[in-house]
């Protein structure tokens, strides 16, 4: 039994934005939903909040059909992107209000309150307003919010895309110890791979409105399904190349490849021409030699444990991953040694894989 | 050289701010000035020299003048009467305009409306809707209630010319409650909606709070503006205030006095009481405010 | 910079030094009751330039509150020469001396006094008899009646005195019209007042309305609003705005009111048929005369040139084309005597009225009596009041400034 699951659901506008979007979570699972702004991504979150109306299709919670309910009755808590904090109340009473209104026992609130607090550390705070904290203190509280309502599921509409880098690695950890204090489901949306990629038990790939793959984060980067997938999971992106198969040669513009006999049974199927796709991370530099592909360093990208150096040849652009040690300086011309094992093959037309592993 | 840098920009911003300054000085400054000067003496325009020291006989007269005392009851009463009504009202259009009703242009026009009519006609249209043949008469006829000549009568003057200047002005206040609303970020009624809050708990506690300092800013003008009233007053009554002084407000008072009566002095020093009115209310106002942002 | 204070400074010369190419700048102002006023004063300023090539008349007619922008050109110094000037007003621009006496003046053209109506100049004397101004016209009051509403209740003749007036009204009601609309208003006290033998103001400048005889009068009037049989509604209570509108409408018939109202029948409702008859006698015959004269100021530059104006648009040819207007009749007995009740003679009992009219005036302080006044008698009329306090409380209230010593 899935905790959430969304049936063929479609919301249009003036366009459709999202469409026959199907998707499960089990109980207790973190989805995040990522892809470019305008993916429908959000939408999808805020229709599962009830905050918008399911043009078509179901959505479910638990064994309930929430699409018709009101927000306050789907069992959800959600953190907003601008936090949503009531400016004019204290930490405490932003906290508390939900709970309040639902005529809850004071004593009940006084002890979740304290409860969520502790667990955000946010206790000095509680007094204060929402105007005199920080950022990722007012992006704390409205996890509190959230936290005490003691929800079946979590929305977060990207929580941490205000705040700067380090607190935002700082809040990626809480996330994700807080949701395995909770064991909640939990429906993430952002833009950011980085993020879904830490965070997700399972990811959600959109675009243009459709959902291109779920799958756990390891498996989405290492078979995405279509060149949209794996061009947006995985930093620095997947090089793509136009490729011909010529017998068992495989042939790019800047470098031809032998098909080892073991592997050959996997190309029967394919069409003449084709895209090739490989990561920065199954290239590297090697002397010159067969299969080798020559090229000229243009920039050499320093993150400190290891290097991207961006070349050209022919007016092709490949990225490929290098010791810090080992980066050529500019205007160098260099070989690199592409890994064939960890090709990715998609059709040129579709832009759908090619081979099913 | 950075201290003569500092002087020379202050001085740059003074030159800039000059004109205004002047201006202000010279149309604004100068004649309240001279306006309290004359308020103490017997003072009329057409002589000004025969002008007489009288120093506080204006304002002494004042208080035994029971047309003035009458004024300022009248602008109370009306103040108190139009000031929560036309603040509440205008609250309430401004919420539904707000929301996603089928036709919000048409009414955030029609509500706004009267506020840029000219006071001359809607004087002149209330004139005539509340003359004995017009048209209230004419609805309360349906009730059974018998005609009333509404603005000739002593009781009912008064209250019809305060229902006037609700309908005139709340146009007015609903747009600067409307700009405050739209400030109001529409995450946070979402948020109220996960909350659980009702309609009436979001307007109790998100709406009405978070307008706190445009309701302060519309108590303030609103209570100048009924206690600065005039120009219907002065329209519908003829500059007399009648029916037996039931529509006389301070400032239709200062007018008489200064352009009836000729006598300025008098008038002046009734500004300035109206002036001491004002600015008590308006500190009043503030220290109530300011308390409850404290809290 | 330099060269805009220039400019300036020489419009503002030339529109005070009252000299243009040559000619002398007299700058006339008054209001304008009507278009065709206007256009008429325009007119005769044409031909008096003719006449006095040397002059140019700049006229500024002022819309709105007259006496309030008076009371300002006066303050800024840049009041006209020539101006309109209500009875009303005049004792106390006269106070002020802002104006210019004009006998001397008078004397000196030429000009034949004599042949306005005393009673009408009166009204613009100052003390000792000093004459402020030469009244362009005048108008007195009169009952003015529905000549079908009459016929149809039998009355063949207006009622001359009071008891007739009564009984008129009576018959006019048992035909199920209503009979009078009147404002308990200054004019009308002070008519009432005057009819029954007193008035407003005492000749030493202290007040007589709570004289025995002033007292009467007031009562009979406020009387005529007074109870089930009540002979007299004001214009409100018809929902109108003015007398004449609702005597127009049909709704009264019988109003008391002056000249200024036929212009007004004429186009609200030209068929209508009224006469118009004297004020009833009561105790003795009263009337009031409301008169508005062409005064000149007492800074003005060019005070000969100005006379020159006032003379010649309260001329005898003047006077005959402005009256031809109906607001007004003529304050020049030549006007009247060369033919003019030939041509009107239902205005007739306006003249008539001027020999035991007085003029709409009450001292400096008009305004403030016209204020308490009116409130005094809105009190009573309303019930708010009796008539004794009311009047009483007028009088606590003026009586300090109505006294012998500040007599004008």
């Amino acid at each position: 039994m899935a905790a959430v699951q969304f049936k063929a659901v479609t919301k249009t506008f003036d366009t459709t934005v999202v469409d026959k979007m199907d998707l499960q979570a089990r109980e207790g699972e973190f989805v995040v939903l990522v892809g470019p702004s305008g993916c429908g991504k959000s939408t999808s979150l805020r229709m599962l909040a009830g905050l918008e109306t399911v043009t078509d299709g179901s959505i479910h919670i638990g064994d309930r059909d929430v699409t018709a309910l009101h927000p306050k009755d789907r069992g959800v808590a959600m953190v907003f992107q601008d936090y949503a904090l009531y400016p004019h109340l204290t930490v405490e009473e932003n906290i508390s209000l939900g709970l309040k209104v639902r005529k809850l026992d004071p004593a009940e609130i006084t002890e979740r309150v304290a409860s969520a607090a502790k667990v955000l550390e946010l206790e000095k705070f509680l007094s204060k307003k929402p105007g005199q904290l920080s950022g990722g203190q007012r992006q704390r509280v409205a996890m509190g919010r959230a936290i005490v309502k003691r929800p079946e599921v979590y929305l977060f509409d990207e929580p941490l895309s205000n705040l700067d880098a380090k607190l935002r690695a700082q809040l990626r950890i809480e996330i994700t110890r807080l949701h395995r204090r909770m064991k909640k489901t939990v429906f993430y949306v952002t833009h950011d791979q980085v993020e879904a990629m830490t965070l997700a038990d399972t990811i959600a790939v959109m675009n243009e409105g459709k959902i291109q793959q779920v799958g756990p984060p390891m498996e989405l980067y290492r078979h995405p399904k279509n060149r949209f997938v794996a061009s947006f999971i995985g930093t620095p992106q997947m090089n793509f190349l136009d490729a011909e198969l010529d017998g068992l040669t495989l042939k790019t513009k800047i470098f031809s490849l032998r098909i080892p006999d073991g592997l050959a049974t996997e190309f029967t199927d394919f069409p003449k021409h084709f895209t090739l796709g490989c990561r920065p991370h199954d290239i590297s530099r090697a002397a010159a030699g067969a299969g080798t592909a020559a090229m000229s360093a243009d920039m050499v990208e320093q993150r400190g444990a290891e290097s991207f150096l961006h070349c050209v040849q022919d007016g092709v652009s490949i990225v490929a991953r290098c010791e810090p040690e080992d980066a050529p300086s500019p205007g160098e011309n260099i070989h690199l040694r592409f890994n064939l094992a960890r090709f990715h093959y998609f059709d040129s037309e579709t832009n759908e894989r090619l081979v099913a592993r | 050289m950075n201290l003569d840098r500092a002087r020379a920009e202050k001085l740059a911003a003074f030159l800039f701010l000059l004109p205004i300054l002047l201006t202000l000085v010279v149309f604004l400054l100068g004649p309240m000035l001279y306006a309290f000067y004359i308020s103490f003496h017997e003072f009329s325009f057409m002589v000004p020299k025969n002008s007489k020291f009288i120093f506080l006989d204006n304002y002494i007269n004042l208080f035994s003048d029971d047309t003035f005392l009458t004024a300022l009851k009248n602008t109370a009463f009306y103040s108190l009467g139009v000031v929560p009504v036309q603040m509440a009202i205008a609250f309430l259009l401004a919420v539904c305009v707000n929301s996603d009703i089928k036709g919000k242009t048409f009414f955030r026009v029609a509500f706004f409306l009267p506020t840029v009519t000219s006071s001359v006609a809607v004087s002149l249209m209330f004139m005539w809707m509340y003359s004995k043949t017009g048209i209230v008469n004419y609805l309360f006829s349906f009730f059974g209630i018998p005609a009333v000549d509404w603005l000739n009568n002593i009781h009912f003057a008064l209250p019809a010319l305060m229902a006037l200047a609700v309908w005139t002005t709340v146009g007015n206040f609903m747009i600067i409650y409307l700009a405050g609303l739209q400030e109001i970020p529409k995450s946070v009624y979402e948020a109220a909606d996960l909350d659980g809050l009702n309609a009436w708990q979001r307007l109790r506690f998100i709406t009405w709070p978070l307008l706190k300092n445009t309701t302060y800013f519309v108590l303030i003008m609103s209570t100048i503006g009924t206690f600065q009233v005039f120009d219907t007053f002065y329209i519908i009554t003829k500059g007399d205030g009648g029916p037996l002084d039931s529509t006389m407000t301070v400032v239709l008072y200062i007018f008489k006095a200064a352009f009836k009566h000729f006598d300025m002095g008098y008038a002046s020093a009734m500004a300035f009481m109206l002036f001491l009115v004002i600015f008590g209310l308006s500190i009043a106002q503030r220290l109530f405010f300011g308390r409850e942002e404290e809290a | 910079m330099k060269k805009t204070c220039l400019v300036f400074l020489l419009a503002l010369g030339t529109a005070c030094s009252g000299k243009d190419d040559g000619r002398t700048v007299l700058r006339l102002s008054g209001w304008s009751s009507m278009p065709e006023e206007m256009q008429l004063l325009k007119d005769q300023i044409a031909e008096f330039e003719t006449l006095y090539p040397g002059i140019r008349v700049q006229y500024e007619p002022i819309v709105g509150p007259y006496m309030q922008k008076i009371q300002v050109l006066f303050a800024s110094g840049t009041e006209p020469d020539v101006f309109y000037m209500d009875s009303k007003e005049v004792t106390r621009m006269i106070y002020y001396g802002v104006l210019e006496p004009l006998d001397e003046h008078l004397k000196r053209a030429g000009e034949d006094v004599d042949d306005f109506y005393e009673n009408i100049l009166a009204a613009f004397r100052g003390p000792k008899g000093k004459l402020y101004g030469l009244p362009k016209g005048f108008s007195t009051l009169a009952l003015i009646y529905n000549k079908e509403m009459f016929a149809s209740a039998g009355i063949t003749r207006p009622p001359e005195d009071w008891p007739a007036l009564l009984r008129a009204a009576e018959a006019v009601r048992a035909q199920g019209d209503f009979p009078m609309c009147l404002k308990a208003d200054m004019k009308t006290i002070a008519l009432f007042a005057g009819l029954a033998g007193g008035g407003l103001l005492k000749e030493n400048n202290t007040l007589a309305f709570q004289d025995r005889a002033s007292m009467s009068g007031i009562k009979t009037l406020l009387s005529l609003f007074r109870g089930e049989n009540a002979i007299a509604r004001t214009d409100t209570d018809f929902g109108k705005s003015w007398t004449a509108d609702a005597f127009a409408a049909g709704d009264a018939a019988m109003i008391i009111e002056g000249m200024w109202v036929e212009p007004y029948f004429a186009t609200r409702s030209p068929d209508l048929k009224y006469g118009i008859a004297p004020v009833p006698m009561m105790e003795k015959r009263h009337n009031i005369i409301f008169t508005v004269a062409y005064v000149a100021s007492a800074r003005s530059k060019h005070k000969r040139e100005a006379v020159d104006l006032i003379r010649f648009l309260t001329g005898r040819q003047g006077q005959a084309k402005m009256v031809e207007l109906g607001l007004e009749v003529p304050s020049r007995k030549s006007v009247v005597n060369a033919g003019f009740l030939k041509r009107y003679p239902k205005r007739a009992p306006f003249i008539a009225a001027d020999e035991y009219a007085s003029p709409f005036g009450f001292g400096v302080h008009s305004n403030r009596m016209l204020e308490h006044v009116d409130k005094a008698a809105e009190a009573v009329r309303l019930g708010q009041l009796p008539l004794e306090k009311a009047f009483a409380r007028a009088s606590r209230k003026l009586k300090r400034f109505y006294r012998v010593e500040d007599r004008p």
